[in-house]
């Protein structure tokens, strides 16, 4: 039998050619080449990092539906593309890392120059440019570095027993890492009673060491279940939340801020009492200042007309809250009753209902209308949102998170996206007075 | 029973009150056969050298029963250790150790999360969870002293806003969760102990049940030569004044300069003793150069006759005997809000009467015309004229004199700690009971309704 001839480079250039001119062909190579690939990575697979980054898998394992995290790797996961092995920063090449970074980047200096802009012109022309393209440009900017930073996450779980939690606390960190310590601490009073998780995602990759280190002490110490997850880049709220949401591991989300803190001793007796009706599908709870002061008693749309040069106006809406800074004996405070919205500074909400709603509109960029967002399309899907004024909470409103200019421009561009999503349905249901006529408890 | 003492440094380290306190108390533990064990903090610019590469907790110069921790890592802001390898030695020491009570007598140099650890450990194994409050640590950023930063006034409580405006850099949000994060570590405590009743008063204010808090005052240290100062004092002018303590400026050695100069004015012949240490390191410049300024001019004017004001450095426990021997009267003038005021059982010990500012913890010791006088605090002319009256008015050095009590000795105190340690004190409040599942509900709900208020 004669040897395999080896092929000349200009062979190797012809069938090359050749195959790059067939799609067919050239999908069925890649596709060899793929299971080749993983086939050759399969010594690498890390059962535990497998479990941890797909807790599909882990739930299907206790449920008994699969035998091992390893067959069902070879069967389904390295086809799905799920990875064999922990993700973690050093092993994205340097080349997507620093695309990742210079879009990130460019998304700031965009959204800083938007805030600076609307600093010292007049809105109108600044969300003409907006509406013009510059938010599109944003948008689709924002949706790649959030789909690249979201694709390869550090999931780290700590101080998990055999106890199943029965609602999953979602909190996305940025700029100020020391939440987290202190939420823990302060929040582990009142959840001992009922096991209940924290999901942390810090947006903040610089503050991603000290966190590895702080959760791992705080959820020992305070004898609470957490979970940290990081990102490379700051992926804001809806993202954040979404990807958080994920990894939960009870029925009952709970999104909060990191500078929410219990009120009273008994919020989570209060908050299980409603979630157990049939209005506490998705509800909010009465947010204080630290001063005793209402901060939140839920949210409604403002219609806001920006005139410029006496002939050219636009039409936007504008967030308002309920009670803002006025004592909690004032009805609106004082009443459960349904609401427009809620802030997403809390949202409990049942994850089978958040699931169904496919999560926050991860369009929205950074920070800001995602929460408002949610609780229309709930409503449009027929579950009403409620304000539960018995469930009390501390909010110390804008000190949780780092806000720079990049947040401020980003607010400007989410309220354009919103109002061009909800302005020609909501036109008419404007104003305080809408809850009047809906029900109340 | 075993007692763990968890103190800020080593008094052999770094002298202070607080320090000298749970070492007398440690002494006096071991007297009355119990087994004290001490866990001495030190940071890393006061003796480099004893940081051991790799250590947290080692044993300190053959003293038996003593350990240091090796601080690192030490957070201000939230009064707490970011280095967790600390925390786990922390915890494989108590594990080592076994004791029965750990009583704290600071938090600063460890962290407030020792608090959780030391309650989970103590829940485990049973035992009691004591701290001594010392300061305003807990209350008050502004260095723990309740003077306002921007006027150095009195500040007689604290509220977010008025910490604000102590510290505009910080929003009031961040007092109020300082607030909330001290005390809920102060709520793993079972009971603490306050040195004055003053101070128990403060923390009440801030938030703290009365029932918790009971008051043992610190215990002096028994000085070798005795108390006795052998020779009965001649009759003569009771004119001699002398100051004890550090050099800084909250001390009030500014009040009773301003209130010498007064009375040289007046033509009165008297002198005034300082004896003290710290200046170059602890005082500001601005008190340093006044210090110095007062004492140069002092020494200038006087060349020709036995100075007034003469500045004797610093002083040891074993000199008090000599140094007591000389003069009538001991001056406190401080500007602060005094806690305990080790000076004054310094004094009553040798059954000296204090001349003292009307504050906090010193107007609560010395019993204005029984044991000692008051003056209005920061008031040079105050203390002018109450020195005046103290060296002219006869008969009233003798009267003041038998009226003193002598102060609580190392033993008697350790005496009173073993009832809180044992949980059975007649003093107010200790009364909780070893941790089971009902007592530790109905504290979370105690916790909640002072916690969150």
């Amino acid at each position: 039998m004669n040897p395999p001839s080896i092929p000349t480079l200009s062979s190797v250039i012809r069938h090359g050619l050749k195959i790059a001119r067939n799609p067919v062909a050239l999908a069925r190579e890649l596709a060899v080449f793929h299971t080749f690939y993983k086939v050759m990575r399969l010594h690498e697979f890390d059962e535990e990092a497998y479990l941890d980054q797909n807790p599909d898998v882990a739930a299907a394992i206790r449920a008994g539906q699969e035998a091992s995290a390893r067959g069902h790797y070879i069967r389904f996961g390295c086809a799905e593309g799920r990875s064999p092995t922990r993700k973690v920063d050093p092993r994205v090449p340097y080349r997507v890392a620093s695309r990742r970074r210079r879009r990130s980047q460019e998304r700031s200096a965009i959204l800083a120059e938007i805030a600076a802009r609307a600093g010292r012109e007049h809105l109108y022309p600044l969300l003409l440019d907006i509406a013009a393209g510059t938010g599109d440009r944003i948008l689709k900017l924002n949706r790649r570095v959030v789909r690249t930073a979201k694709a390869d996450p550090l999931v780290t779980r700590f101080n998990y027993d055999a106890r199943r939690p029965e609602i999953s606390v979602i909190i996305c960190l940025y700029g100020h890492p020391q939440f987290l310590s202190l939420q823990l601490a302060l929040f582990s009073t009142g959840c001992r009673l009922a096991p209940v998780e924290f999901i942390f995602l810090n947006n903040s990759a610089e503050h991603g060491e000290f966190l590895l280190r702080d959760a791992k002490q705080a959820a020992r110490l305070y004898e609470i279940p957490v979970t940290l997850i990081n990102v490379n880049e700051n992926i804001g709220l809806a993202a954040g939340n979404n990807l958080a949401a994920r990894h939960a591991t009870s029925s009952r989300l709970v999104f909060m801020h990191p500078d929410v803190f219990p009120r009273d001793h008994n919020w989570l007796a209060k908050h299980n009492e409603f979630s157990a009706t049939a209005d506490g599908r998705i509800f909010g709870a009465c947010l204080y200042y630290d001063d005793g002061s209402v901060m939140h008693a839920g949210m409604y749309l403002e219609r806001e007309t920006i005139r410029y040069e006496t002939s050219k106006c636009m039409d936007l809406l504008r967030i308002r809250h309920y009670a803002k800074g006025v004592p909690d004996c004032v009805p609106d405070a004082a009443k459960t009753r349904v609401v427009p919205a809620i802030t997403g500074a809390f949202i409990s909400i049942e994850r089978e209902h958040f699931e169904s709603l496919k999560g926050f509109d991860e369009n929205f960029v950074l920070a800001g209308y995602e929460d408002f967002d949610l609780c229309l399309r709930s409503a449009a899907a027929g579950q009403r949102v409620w304000y539960c004024a018995n469930v009390r909470l501390m909010h110390l409103e804008a000190q949780g998170g780092a806000r720079g200019p990049d947040a401020r421009g980003a607010s400007y561009v989410n309220q354009w996206l919103f109002s061009r999503k909800w302005l020609p349905s909501l036109a008419n249901k404007c104003g305080p007075l809408w809850s009047r006529v809906e029900q109340t408890r | 029973m075993r007692v763990l003492l968890v103190s800020l440094f080593h008094p052999a380290i770094s002298p202070g009150g607080a320090q000298q306190a749970c070492y007398n108390l440690f002494k006096g533990l071991q007297k009355a056969k119990y087994e004290p064990i001490l866990l001495a903090s030190v940071e890393r610019h006061m003796w480099p050298a004893l940081f051991k590469s790799g250590a947290t907790i080692t044993e300190f110069d053959k003293h038996e029963n003593e350990f240091l921790f090796l601080s690192q890592g030490y957070d201000h802001t939230f009064h707490r250790n970011k280095d967790p390898r600390n925390l786990d030695e922390f915890e494989d020491f108590l594990r080592v150790i076994r004791p029965n009570v750990i009583h704290f007598h600071c938090f600063v140099t460890f962290g407030l999360e020792y608090f959780a650890t030391a309650r989970r450990y103590l829940d485990k194994n049973g035992g009691r969870l004591i701290f001594t409050l010392h300061d305003f640590l807990a209350i008050c950023q502004a260095e723990a002293q309740m003077v306002r930063t921007f006027d150095k006034t009195l500040c007689e409580y604290a509220s977010s806003f008025r910490c604000h405006q102590c510290f505009p850099d910080h929003p009031p949000e961040h007092f109020s969760i300082r607030a909330m994060w001290v005390k809920h570590h102060l709520d793993y405590v079972d009971t603490f102990v306050s040195p004055s009743e003053f101070l128990r008063q403060r923390y009440i204010d801030w938030g703290i049940s009365p029932e918790r808090i009971v008051v043992i005052p610190n215990g002096h240290e028994s000085p070798t030569g005795g108390t006795d100062l052998s020779t009965a004092p001649p009759r003569r002018p009771r004119n001699r004044f002398a100051f004890f303590g550090r050099l800084i400026e909250n001390k009030g050695l500014l009040v009773l300069f301003d209130a010498i100069k007064l009375l040289r004015n007046r033509g009165l012949d008297f002198t005034v003793d300082i004896f003290g240490a710290n200046l170059k390191h602890e005082a500001t410049e601005q008190f340093r150069n006044a210090f110095n300024a007062f004492i140069k001019q002092e020494q200038r004017s006087t060349s020709h006759r036995t100075p007034m004001v003469r500045f004797n450095g610093a002083y040891e426990m074993v000199d008090l005997q000599r140094l007591m021997r000389e003069i009538d009267w001991v001056v406190v003038p401080s500007t602060w809000w005094e806690i305990f005021g080790m000076v004054v059982s310094e004094a009553f010990l040798y059954g000296k009467p204090v001349i003292c500012s009307k504050i906090g913890g010193l107007a609560e010791r010395v019993r204005d015309n029984v044991d000692g006088l008051h003056f209005v605090v920061r008031s040079s002319r105050s203390l002018a004229e109450i020195m005046e009256r103290a060296m002219s008015e006869d008969g009233l050095w003798e009267h003041l004199c038998c009226n003193i009590v002598p102060p609580p000795t190392a033993e008697g105190v350790a005496r009173k700690h073993l009832e809180v340690y044992h949980g059975v004190s007649t003093l107010a409040g200790a009364g909780h009971e070893v941790h089971t599942i009902r007592a530790l509900i109905s504290r979370v709900n105690a916790i909640a309704i002072w916690q969150f208020r």
